[in-house]
């Protein structure tokens, strides 16, 4: 088992990065980091959490959802979904969707003198 | 040995500045679309209560410039634990002011004031006028009052949300010089104390009548009231939103810090409510011990199901 960088992106937002284990989900690993990426069904077949791999190579923990994988217009397989996918060399990943950052310390973030964590 | 219970019984009011010509805004949302009774009304107040409190008022609205939260109302249970808790606040270095019978408020006794050390204004009193209940006392129907189905129609007032920049300081003074409890708390890494549920007395829905969150001092962060159970809340939650009321997000949750089923909504001026159901029985006896979160569990104390924190839920609403 190895630790690859994962490198994640979004229109939006400034790119981020983090370890995951080979035997990590790439969602379980961001949410570890402190990124919520949007999920729901988390066994690999509703699609909120595709994503495109611009660079590197995953590997799949379960099967995924074939439609949700495809571009919508020609069908082909284009997508990859986090929730069931694992690093398997150092990966930057385009999400379709915004992630959220969650806090380590919300609540201590808002007494004075602290630093937002 | 029973408990003896002196000084501070519960909480009994809340009184809002508002920036609402004749409040008519204010009016319109907690009498008309809320639910709650109007008892009296004078030149510059409105006296609101929930329709299962025998007192006279649980909100009192006022017009000011700037909304504002002006003070929070605990009913002591006589004179001598009035002048006992002067003394203690006096003694705890905290300037004390005196106001006669029906000042300010109407239909009240004589009462003092003091700021807390979170910044907020409490105000103790031993005697209110009483309205008895809606239903009356005799063989009553315990029901929702039928010219107030189809609102929210709280019961009681439940608890206040206060944010303090020392959370610890705050509780600290409302146990050893109110003599309040303290039921749970949320604790930071270094166990630092960043939020305290304190109570008085064992209640319908008990545990908590003042709940002290970090923040920026002197601010409300939300008033809840008594609901009956968690399919009252969900309904009302339905009647809320089609009357276009903003509701808070978690939407409708258990919320295991204070063990309650909790819907949080926004009033027209941007005040966070909640509608509680359940919430812990306290047994007041000496060797009662509060529940202690772990910060790093506070999704699971504020929204059971979803295990999130929503950020926006920590902000002061007022």
């Amino acid at each position: 088992m190895r630790t690859f960088q994962v490198e994640l992106r979004h229109s939006e937002q400034s790119a981020v990065q983090f370890g995951c284990r080979s035997d990590q989900s790439i969602l379980d690993a961001a949410y570890c980091a402190g990124y919520l990426l949007a999920s729901t069904c988390l066994r690999g077949g509703c699609g909120a959490c595709r994503a495109k791999v611009i660079v590197g190579k995953i590997s799949e923990l379960a099967p995924m959802s074939n439609t949700h994988c495809q571009d919508p217009v020609s069908g082909k397989i284009t997508h990859r979904l986090l929730c069931v996918a694992a690093p398997a060399t150092d990966v930057i990943i385009e999400m379709d969707r915004p992630w959220r950052t969650r806090s380590k310390n919300p609540l201590s973030s808002r007494l004075p003198g602290r630093l937002p964590g | 040995m029973g408990l003896k219970h002196r000084g501070i019984l519960r909480i009994a009011y809340v009184r809002l500045g508002l920036n609402d010509n004749r409040l008519t805004q204010s009016l319109n949302f907690y009498r008309d679309r809320f639910g709650m009774l109007e008892s009296m009304r004078d030149s510059e107040r409105a006296y609101l209560r929930c329709w299962h409190e025998t007192f006279q008022y649980n909100l009192v609205l006022e017009q000011t410039a700037e909304n504002q939260l002006i003070e929070i109302g605990f009913h002591v249970r006589d004179e001598e634990g009035l002048d006992h808790l002067t003394n203690k606040i006096e003694v705890a270095g905290i300037q004390v002011e005196q106001s006669a019978a029906n000042e300010p408020l109407n239909g009240m006794g004589r009462s003092i004031s003091f700021t807390i050390p979170g910044g907020q204004r409490l105000r103790l009193f031993a005697d209110m006028a009483q309205s008895g209940y809606v239903t009356g006392f005799e063989s009553p129907d315990w029901v929702t009052p039928r010219e107030l189905r189809g609102t929210a129609a709280p019961m009681f007032l439940n608890h206040v949300g206060l944010t303090s920049a020392d959370p610890g300081a705050t509780i600290d003074f409302l146990s050893d010089v109110l003599g309040f409890g303290l039921s749970e708390k949320i604790v930071s890494e270094d166990g630092k104390r960043l939020s305290g549920l304190m109570f008085r007395m064992c209640r319908d829905v008990g545990g908590q009548e003042l709940a002290i969150f970090p923040g920026e001092d002197g601010h409300l962060h939300h008033i809840a009231f008594t609901k009956e159970d968690p399919n009252d809340i969900l309904v009302i939650g339905q009647y809320l939103r089609e009357d276009g009321i903003n509701i808070d997000s978690y939407g409708p949750t258990k919320q295991s810090y204070g063990n309650t089923f909790s819907l949080h909504f926004f009033d027209n001026f941007g005040i966070r409510l909640e509608l509680c159901c359940g919430g812990r029985n306290i047994d007041a006896h000496p060797e009662s011990e509060p529940v202690i979160w772990d910060e790093s569990e506070l999704s699971k104390a504020l929204s059971y199901y979803d295990a999130d924190v929503n950020p926006g839920f920590l902000d002061h609403s007022l």
